[in-house]
């Protein structure tokens, strides 16, 4: 009987030290990872890597077009995606609640948001690129990524609207209120914090995406700032992915430093996402 | 102000209705294109040949290599990511502090935002090298490497489903099981563990459907060979770099070699596609079980 | 004359029947108290006033309600309805914004756009319910940094802004402390000149304390309706009497 007794704290303890092992082993693996990264790219940027022009020659070569690409994909991105994606997470959780419909479409976006996102690339390639003659530009990638995040977005929309209190719908609906306007003026902002939240980090996933902006053909070399969303364009985490398949250690480096621009930003938004919801809690919290 | 009301409900029903729309032209395209592709090679090729080399001059069109190297990514990927997720998911929720819980999570969700393309260059750039020095033979391209920095980032996706579930799991259980005199392992692996089970299976298949689509780490540090082997430290190609490899090349449009990326990519969707049902209808049926 | 009335009023979820033929005439400017146990159908019927109960998928109601002689279920719509009854909740449910933005809610969805008249409307209903004093600096703070009693009475005045002239109050003090309660008892007591006032509550004390006539429910059926005074003291039907003195509820 001691003897069992003993073996199982044995278990329970050594089981105690083998987690709290795995779990800083992970953070490790984080840690070490950021440091691999920091240690090789940090001291290759400085201020011409934001403003060069893709080079052959590895020192002269910076993330200018790559930025500008980003950022005119993700603008439009938003703007495409984000009323799309508001509208149909509010429809869903305010309007249609109970039908078949909004039951059929809840199993359809959970499965979107498994799709691979290469999957996602075909699509673009065949709708937007070939079908639609957009051919590999900006506004063929902006709606590709659009498509993809929108799943992301209507989520978190749901739950930001479904948190809003009940108590709050029936003081509007009880002043006379129509539906859509306790939709407006009192659901939507009470779930802003909570929708805001999730726009954030859908776009953090977008900044990330390479696979399915490579599908569609982005370009890897692109020596101009795009103009216009039918001008081709490439991506910070494309330039990165062209940069890690070269050979040469410069090439490497550079890889490296553009990464670190990249988690910089994806940490950013992250921050300013966590940020916001713990704001919001707070002030929903009644 | 009728009127306004019923139209901007339409137009929010049309906006929800996009979703339905992109999943149907997910199926359409990818069936029009495989059905044209499966006119040129026949099924029994495409599920027996061990060969995939539609890009040489003897072509052949077998999807079991690309399969393969899927299927040895994610099965490493997965066996690195479960243990790991899952024991963190039962420390975190049984033993931990919850002081050390909440400063932990959001860090471990970091891996998480981390983007691909970045997994890619640890893997190529540091874990292969590391890896190299105690694996005599390893190749610069391997399967172990990206399957190992896979499994790493799907943790965060096992833990906060896993740890949810567990959560989830009314404590009286937790009390009852202490008050009988068993101790934290017992209660977790007896009591916890079972009561969340279908909450950790609903994790695991979502991670697996991760691990399948997951493209630029493997496009990055197993390598562009399609080979017939489950020998993780040879190069192999997944479905996924297969199709971003077809793209970035110059094939020509409407050619044979052009829609092995739709075969290709329908047999991926239908294995995520599967996957992410199976979850679906399973985690229906767990938040029902404990309202 | 009456203000409010149901005339064999019946109300079903589903297939369970919440209120059973329930007959009731309320006088203007009065202080109409409901009580009963839990789930007697106090609140169902409050709720029928303003069509409240429409938001709820299943409830199918019978017979007919009728305010100022209007049919509230056939000849008026329901958001113009709603406009003319007021409601207060028994959680004090303020919107997450200004105190300003709570008190002009109402006004704005009616479509008011002139500010000096909103300004003037808001002013007025924080003097109704007797919240002036108190909030007069601090119209532009957020009503949730009230305490629950001013929260509570910001609630009211949200509803006396749209110049209602019915009343209804769904336990409105069941979730503040004594002192507040004093205070939202007094403000009920004022505002009985100009409006009237149906209260449900489960506080006999306070259905004794504030209102002209009481309504006894059980069951979904309406027991006794008589001067609050009579019922308190000498009630008719025994179930009224058992109710009272605690013997049941």
């Amino acid at each position: 009987m001691k003897n069992l007794i003993r073996k199982i704290k044995f278990i329970d303890k050594t089981f105690q030290y083998l987690a709290m092992a795995a779990t800083f082993f992970v953070l490790i693996v984080l840690c070490v990872l950021i440091w691999n990264i920091f240690s090789n790219g940090l001291l290759r940027i400085n201020g011409s890597f934001f403003t060069n022009l893709p080079s052959r020659h590895a020192e002269r070569a910076g993330i200018m077009t790559a930025l500008a690409g980003m950022g005119s994909l993700l603008v439009i991105t938003i703007v495409i995606a984000l009323p799309i994606g508001v509208l149909s997470g509010v429809y869903l959780e305010e309007y249609g609640k109970k039908n078949k419909f909004a039951s059929f479409i809840e199993i359809n976006i959970a499965n979107l948001a498994g799709v691979p996102s290469v999957i996602y690339g075909i699509l673009g390639l065949q709708l937007f690129v070939r079908m639609a003659k957009m051919g590999n530009s900006l506004l063929a990638g902006a709606l590709t990524l659009s498509l993809l995040i929108m799943p992301i977005i209507i989520v978190a929309t749901r739950e930001a609207i479904k948190a809003v209190p009940d108590s709050l719908r029936e003081a509007s609906y009880g002043m006379g209120a129509t539906k859509w306007q306790t939709t407006s003026r009192i659901t939507i902002p009470s779930a802003l914090g909570g929708i805001l939240t999730g726009i954030i980090l859908a776009v953090s996933r977008a900044i990330g995406e390479t696979a399915p902006l490579l599908v569609i053909g982005a370009l890897v070399y692109v020596p101009f700032v795009p103009e216009g969303p039918n001008d081709q364009f490439t991506t910070l985490p494309i330039q990165i992915f062209n940069w890690t398949t070269r050979p040469q250690e410069a090439f490497i480096i550079n890889a490296a430093a553009g990464i670190v621009v990249l988690l910089l930003i994806t940490f950013l938004l992250n921050g300013i996402a966590i940020y916001i919801r713990n704001k919001w809690y707070k002030k929903m919290r009644y | 102000m009728r009127y306004k009301e019923k139209l901007i409900e339409f137009l929010m029903m049309a906006c929800s209705f996009i979703s339905v729309l992109t999943t149907l032209a997910i199926i359409i395209i990818l069936a029009v294109d495989s059905f044209q592709f499966f006119e040129e090679v026949s099924i029994k090729e495409f599920l027996t040949s061990k060969q995939w080399t539609p890009l040489f001059s003897e072509k052949h069109f077998g999807i079991l290599p690309l399969l393969m190297g899927t299927l040895l990514t994610t099965t490493i990927a997965i066996a690195v990511a479960v243990p790991l997720g899952l024991t963190i998911a039962i420390y975190l929720n049984e033993y931990a502090s919850p002081r050390f819980t909440a400063y932990v999570k959001p860090i471990l969700e970091t891996l998480a935002a981390i983007p691909t393309v970045v997994y890619g260059f640890f893997a190529l750039q540091f874990v292969t090298p590391l890896l190299q020095q105690f694996i005599p033979g390893l190749g610069g391209f391997n399967a172990l490497s990206p399957g190992l920095v896979m499994g790493i980032m799907i943790i965060p996706y096992i833990t906060s489903l896993s740890e949810d579930a567990l959560r989830a799991v009314p404590s009286s259980l937790r009390e009852a099981s202490y008050g009988m005199g068993a101790t934290k392992f017992q209660t977790a692996f007896r009591v916890m563990v079972p009561a969340a089970s279908s909450g950790i299976i609903v994790s695991i298949i979502l991670a697996i459907s991760r691990a399948l689509g997951e493209t630029m780490i493997v496009a990055i540090a197993a390598g562009q060979e399609p080979k017939f082997t489950f020998n993780p430290k040879e190069s192999v190609e997944t479905i996924t770099t297969y199709i971003v490899q077809v793209s970035m090349g110059d094939v020509p449009q409407d050619s044979l070699e052009y829609r092995t990326i739709f075969a290709a990519g329908m047999t991926l969707f239908l294995f995520t596609f599967l996957l992410n049902n199976i979850s679906f209808w399973m985690r229906k049926r767990f938040t029902i079980r404990y309202q | 004359m009456y203000k409010l009335e149901a005339k064999n009023a019946n109300l079903f979820y589903g297939d369970k029947q919440a209120l059973k033929n329930i007959n009731i005439g309320i006088k203007p400017n009065s202080v109409t108290a409901f009580i009963g146990p839990s789930g007697c159908g106090k609140s169902t019927l409050l709720r029928c006033f303003n069509r409240m109960n429409d938001l709820i998928e299943n409830a199918r109601v019978e017979g007919d309600f009728l305010m100022d002689e209007i049919n509230i279920y056939k000849d008026i719509n329901t958001y113009e309805l709603r406009k003319r009854i007021g409601m207060v909740f028994q959680k004090p449910n303020p919107f997450p914004k200004t105190i300003f933005e709570n008190v002009s809610y109402g006004l704005r969805i009616n479509g008011m756009k002139d500010k000096k008249m909103i300004e003037e409307r808001v002013v007025e209903s924080l003097k109704q319910s007797a919240l002036w004093n108190e909030v007069e600096g601090s119209l532009h703070k957020s009503a949730l940094s009230l305490s629950g009693g001013q929260q509570q009475r910001i609630c009211i005045a949200r509803a006396l802004a749209t110049e209602p002239t019915v009343l209804l109050m769904d336990e409105p003090a069941s979730a503040l402390d004594p002192i507040s309660t004093a205070k939202i008892e007094d403000l009920i007591y004022t505002l009985k000149n100009k409006f009237t006032i149906v209260i449900v509550t489960h506080n006999m004390q306070q259905a004794a304390r504030i209102s002209d006539k009481t309504a006894f429910f059980y069951l979904g059926e309406l027991i006794e309706f008589e001067k609050t005074k009579k019922m308190f003291t000498n009630p008719e039907e025994e179930k009224t009497q058992n109710y009272i003195t605690g013997r049941f509820g």
